[in-house]
């Protein structure tokens, strides 16, 4: 089975959640008080999809602002960007359209954009509506999705519909090597530097 | 000196209870034949030994030793070989413990069953397990049970019966007696000595010299506590089998079987005591004989008695009537003596005149009046004698009258009729008046005779008044004389004057003395006991030091061993991650391989951590609360994760102690050469900080460090904490929200951020909170949460870390590392790149080889001093130094890290696996020795000059880069968007790839 290394980035404001949901993804576990993210921070998961294995090469990235700076170490060559807000900050939802205009401007031109809006357990104290996210992300052409990483909620799904954006492999018989290479050498024309 | 009597008391009177013969309990219970049989025969025999041993001391007479030894003597009868054996053996008996005694065994009594009785039972102790047997008698083969002295420990009561003493075993206490409180001590300080015995051969091996040596060692220091008590000779040790049941006769027995001087001591003993006991009595006999002083015999005598002030004489009880009865003989009725109603009657008239002073005056002023009486009687008298001459005389002149008148009737007659008529008649008339004035004289003379009767008998009355008077007089003087002589007694003695004054005090004089009398005793008992068990306190000291240094030397055994069990376990599981490397395995064994794996993964870190909860050395957070192990997120790093805690786990079994030790002594010296509380920048210092700071230490020379940084602006504010809290209470900076955010995220690993009411938690939200306003523009950074809770965590004051965070902050690190682009870190990044060309030459080439960005994995590094990525004994071996040098120490650890794991690096070939060795690799650096000595001698030369020009260099162009950013970022905000700029984009982050 060919093993395809995809690089995800994960963006978004501070306390948003990007280290729960990668947490939950890699490691299904959930932990209320997980140190905040300095810098950031590097996991992997493998997971099947089709006659593939996509390996997921996680960039969890810092969520404060002043990080920001550090972002495009980590998104450049990323085949999918992960912008997480939180359903009960509206902050957060203003922060995530911050992090699209700047992928639109620096990022990979090929980069698969998904939403998510995190702690998804916490309706009651709601402030970004679904509906409202669920446009904007649809404006943007990006893959949104709910979830919530405590309870395991659409997390593997995040993935699998960040797979499902991949575009397919021209060639099925190349070895992952090349994918690889594909990953890290995303075309030079849309690279941006901080 | 009654009742619960303290053992002191017994002691010295230890005699009269045991001449009391036989108890009952003896003849229920000890061994029966002995005491059935008549004493006699054998009060004789010992009589006989007795007399003979003591003819050469003259000053005993015979009647004087036979006396108390008869009275003792019946004990029973031995047999006679043992006896002959024993007196021909003649040893003294002097048996110090320094060499093991005899054996330990003889007749006690137990307490025990369900009715709490005393039972006597035959004790013998057992050296090689240290037990003490007990049996119904001596001759009983199997006993009735046993105690276990290794781990035993005495005590006696103090209120408790005589003789009586406690052993504490871990089960259960036993409550023993002995027949005194002499033979209690010796059975204490023998079950001591045997314990010790014990205890050195468990531990030393054979009583050897050593041992020995230690126990004479110990002989003499529990001389210090308490003279040793000799052997109560008959009473512990095999010969006292002989004396079975009734054992209380001990005394006696110690004559027959026992050498000359042990004899002559005891007997000594003995005469001491009952010389000393006769003495008591004498005394209590001197006390008791004023009839005030036992209130029973008080009671006795009539209540007006006890009232009375004084009875003067000091010999029987009824002698104080005697006085009094004696002018009551005197008087006719003579009743004195017999009726006490008279005597009573006696004793209130004298008592109504009460008062000694007030007595004498009344009878010197009825002297006076005797002799006043004696006067007038002798002038009454006179007076009688003269009237009775005037009578004769009177007599003489009628007969003389008479005569005259015959005579001149005649003369008449023989002149003038007439007028001898007329003379004749004149002189009748004469006569007849005469003769009336003579009646008159007579009656009045009568009269007179009367009265003189009259004052005849008021005089004898009043000489009988003033005989009694004298008798009064006289008793009274006496009784003044008894006073004062008993007063000048009591002058001698002055516990007493009190007593002999007044009745009730006295009385109450001489229980407050029997009081102090007990509590004398008492004290002395509480005096021998606290010696007792201050010896038992030193052996028991000494014991658990023993054991507990047994304990220690086994902890390091076990923990050498379990160290070499992790580093087996580990090397096996590398071969295990070898084999699932191996390609060429075909897949049986493969499977074997992933199943072996699976077992060992199964043994999971969490029962190795409970294992080492266990050991006393390693626990599941360190000095400072962080855990020891690390978690590991990443499932397939599981195995090699495992075998990291593994080294982890081993290297700290090896060398937790070794290694600080001497490190420990530098560090006391140092410091103790600096008492004035300042550091001054030495290279002993620097060298000694690179080493790490001792935890005894770290807090305050990480004070000092933070002061010497800080001095400046504290001299200008010294309030400055203070006010900064009140401020940011008042008007919270902007930051205040990520810093709550970030509070609860904290050091979670640690114990003291890990719970959410932590008061660590509170004083680091003032501490953030604080610092925001104390630099503004960087507000807070996430990163800087973790640099204030190490600082927390050991300088434990909440100000003190408030400074110890500035100091990193705004002192340590470049300008802008922590501002809003993080420009000095990223410069950082850069400068380390090329310290990494330079000194790493050959991983510089791997990593690009493999496209390998450090910068991903160390910019973080920096930007917490390493805080959660190195083990915590490592990270604040590294803030000791950096602390005091700086930055530099940041850049040489790094570069040592690398450098330490530099072969397993090479070895890795696939860019993601590298990244992911290389995002937890700091935490399984087990030797933080080596990497030190990496930082701090393979990196040298590592000048700061270079390093501040490199800073400058990098920082320059990153801002250079910056600028040219924001300029393009505004041009694509302002919609030009030209394709020129996209030629600069792609040199610039060429440039970027280097970073």
């Amino acid at each position: 089975m060919a093993i395809r290394e995809l690089k995800v980035c994960l963006l978004g404001d501070t306390g948003v959640g990007k280290s729960s949901i990668v947490c939950r993804f890699v490691q299904d576990h959930f932990d209320h008080n997980i140190s905040p993210t300095i810098g950031a921070s590097f996991l992997t998961k493998t997971v099947p999809f089709g006659h593939e294995l996509h390996k997921f090469l996680i960039w969890d990235t810092a969520g404060q602002e002043r990080f920001h700076s550090l972002a495009p170490m980590y998104y450049r060559g990323s085949a999918a960007a992960v912008i997480v807000y939180d359903i009960t900050k509206l902050d957060s939802f203003q922060t995530l359209k911050k992090w699209v205009k700047e992928l639109k401007e620096h990022g990979p031109e090929d980069i698969v954009v998904a939403i998510a809006g995190n702690k998804n357990d916490l309706g009651d104290i709601r402030e970004v509506p679904m509906k409202e996210a669920k446009e904007f992300a649809e404006s943007i052409a990006a893959i949104f999705i709910e979830t919530s990483a405590r309870n395991a909620v659409n997390v593997e799904e995040l993935f699998q519909k960040i797979s499902k954006q991949i575009p397919p492999l021209q060639n099925p018989e190349v070895e992952s090597n090349e994918s690889f290479k594909l990953t890290q050498q995303p075309p030079p024309s849309t690279r941006r530097c901080c | 000196m009654e009742g619960t009597g303290s053992p002191i008391a017994a002691l010295s009177q230890s005699l009269p209870p045991q001449e009391v013969g036989p108890t009952p309990v003896n003849e229920e219970e000890g061994g029966g034949g002995g005491a059935d049989q008549s004493p006699t025969p054998l009060a004789s025999f010992e009589d006989e030994t007795t007399s003979s041993s003591f003819s050469s001391f003259s000053s005993f007479s015979s009647s004087d030793v036979d006396q108390p030894l008869q009275t003792e003597s019946p004990s029973p009868p031995e047999p006679q070989p043992d006896r002959t054996d024993s007196t021909s053996d003649g040893e003294p008996c002097a048996r110090s413990w320094a060499a093991p005694g005899p054996k330990l065994c003889g007749y006690l009594d137990k307490r025990g069953g369900p009715l709490r009785a005393w039972k006597r039972r035959w004790f013998v102790y057992e050296e090689k397990k240290s037990q003490l047997f007990y049996y119904r008698t001596s001759q009983d083969v199997t006993p009735l049970g046993r105690l276990n002295l290794g781990s035993a420990t005495f005590t006696f009561p103090l209120k408790g019966e005589e003789g009586s003493f406690h052993i504490q075993t871990p089960e259960r206490t036993y409550i023993l007696k002995a027949i005194n409180q002499e033979t209690m001590m010796y059975w204490l300080q023998q079950l001591q000595m045997r314990r010790w015995q014990y205890r050195e051969l468990l531990s030393g091996g054979a009583v050897s010299q050593p041992a020995s040596s230690d126990t004479t060692n110990n002989n003499n220091n529990f001389k210090d506590f308490l003279p040793m008590v000799k052997s109560p000779q008959g009473l512990v040790g095999e010969e006292a089998a002989s004396q079975a049941p009734p054992p209380r006769t001990g005394l006696a027995n110690m004559s027959i079987k026992h050498p000359l001087i042990e004899f002559q001591n005891s007997f000594h003993n003995l005469l001491a005591k009952h010389s000393s006991q006769e003495f008591s009595q004498s005394v209590f006999h001197v006390e008791s004989a004023p009839p005030w002083t036992p209130p029973s015999q008080a009671a006795d005598m009539s209540p007006t008695l006890q009232t009375s002030p004084i009875f003067p004489t000091p010999s029987t009880p009824s002698t104080p009537s005697l006085p009094l009865a004696e002018p009551a003989g005197q008087r006719p009725l003579e009743d004195g003596r017999k009726s006490p109603a008279v005597l009573n009657t006696l004793n209130s008239r004298r008592s109504k005149s009460r008062g000694t002073m007030s007595n004498i005056r009344r009878e010197t002023s009825s002297a006076d009046r005797i002799s006043r009486l004696q006067q007038e009687k002798d002038m009454l008298g006179e007076e009688v004698k003269s009237q009775k001459e005037l009578v004769w005389l009177l007599h003489k002149a009628l007969e003389a009258s008479q005569l005259e008148k015959r005579t001149c009737a005649e003369f008449l007659a023989a002149e003038g009729e007439q007028q001898r008529l007329e003379v004749l008649r004149h002189r009748e008339r004469q006569a007849a008046d005469l003769r009336s004035r003579l009646d008159d004289l007579k009656t009045q003379t009568e009269g007179l005779r009367r009265s003189l009767a009259e004052r005849d008998s008021q005089v004898a009355d009043l000489q009988e008044n003033v005989d009694m008077l004298t008798e009064k007089n006289h008793a009274k003087q006496e009784v003044i004389l008894k006073i004062s002589d008993q007063l000048a007694t009591c002058m001698a003695n002055p516990q007493r004057k009190v007593s002999t004054s007044i009745g009730l005090q006295a009385q109450t004089c001489s229980l407050l003395q029997e009081e102090n009398e007990n509590l004398k005793d008492d004290i002395a008992a509480y005096k021998m006991q606290n010696k007792f068990l201050n010896s038992e306190i030193y052996q028991l000291t000494k014991l658990w030091r023993k054991s507990s240094e047994q304990e220690k030397s086994l902890m390091v055994k076990c923990a050498y061993l379990e160290a070499s069990s992790c580093q087996k376990e580990s090397r096996y599981l590398g071969v295990l991650q070898r084999l699932q490397e191996n390609k060429t395995l075909d897949p049986a064994q493969r499977g074997v391989v992933r199943k072996l794996i699976e077992d060992a993964l199964q043994g999971d870190l969490t029962t190795s951590v409970k294992q080492a909860s266990l050991s006393y050395t390693l626990l599941d957070h360190d000095d400072y609360g962080f855990k020891i192990l690390p978690d590991y997120e990443a499932e397939d790093m599981k195995l090699l994760a495992k075998i990291q805690a593994l080294e982890i786990r081993s290297h700290n079994l090896l060398y937790q102690d070794a290694g600080d030790r001497p490190l420990l002594g530098r560090w006391s010296q140092y410091l103790a050469s600096r008492s004035d509380g300042e550091l001054c920048p030495s290279p002993e210092l620097k060298n000694l900080l690179r080493a790490g700071i001792p935890r005894e230490y770290r807090q305050q020379v990480w004070r000092w460090i933070v002061r010497a940084r800080t001095l400046t602006i504290r001299e200008q504010h010294p309030n400055r904490y203070k006010q900064l809290c009140d401020k940011s209470l008042t008007s919270p900076h902007p930051a205040s929200r990520q810093i709550l955010l970030d509070l609860h995220r904290t050091l979670t690993t640690n114990k003291h951020f890990s719970a959410p009411s932590s008061p660590a938690l509170q004083k680091l939200q003032r501490i953030l909170l604080a610092f925001s306003w104390q630099n503004p523009t960087i507000g807070y950074c996430q990163g800087l949460n973790r640099l204030a809770a190490v600082s927390l965590l050991v300088l434990q004051d909440e100000e003190d870390a408030f400074w110890c965070l500035v100091a990193v902050v705004e002192v340590i690190m470049p300008l802008d590392y922590y501002t809003k682009n993080l420009v000095a870190s990223q410069a950082d990044q850069r400068v380390l790149k090329d310290f990494m060309a330079e000194k790493l030459p050959r991983l510089t080439a791997h990593f690009e080889e493999h496209t390998i960005d450090v910068s991903l994995i160390t910019f973080n590094w920096f930007l917490v001093g390493f805080v959660e990525n190195l083990p915590s004994d490592l990270l604040l071996r590294v803030w000791d130094a950096f602390l005091y040098e700086g930055t530099k120490v940041l850049f040489r650890y790094t570069l040592a890290l690398f450098k330490y794991k530099e072969e397993d690096i090479l070895k890795i070939h696939d860019n993601v696996e590298i990244y992911q060795y290389l995002r937890f690799f700091t935490k399984t650096v087990t030797d933080g020795r080596k990497l030190t000595s990496i930082a701090f001698t393979m990196m040298n030369p590592f000048p700061g000059k270079i390093l501040r020009n490199r800073r400058a260099l990098h920082l320059e162009r990153l801002q250079g880069e910056l600028r040219e950013l924001e300029e393009q970022q505004k041009e694509f905000i302002s919609g030009s968007v030209v394709r020129k700029d996209k030629d600069l984009d792609t040199l610039l982050s060429e440039d970027e790839e280097e970073l």
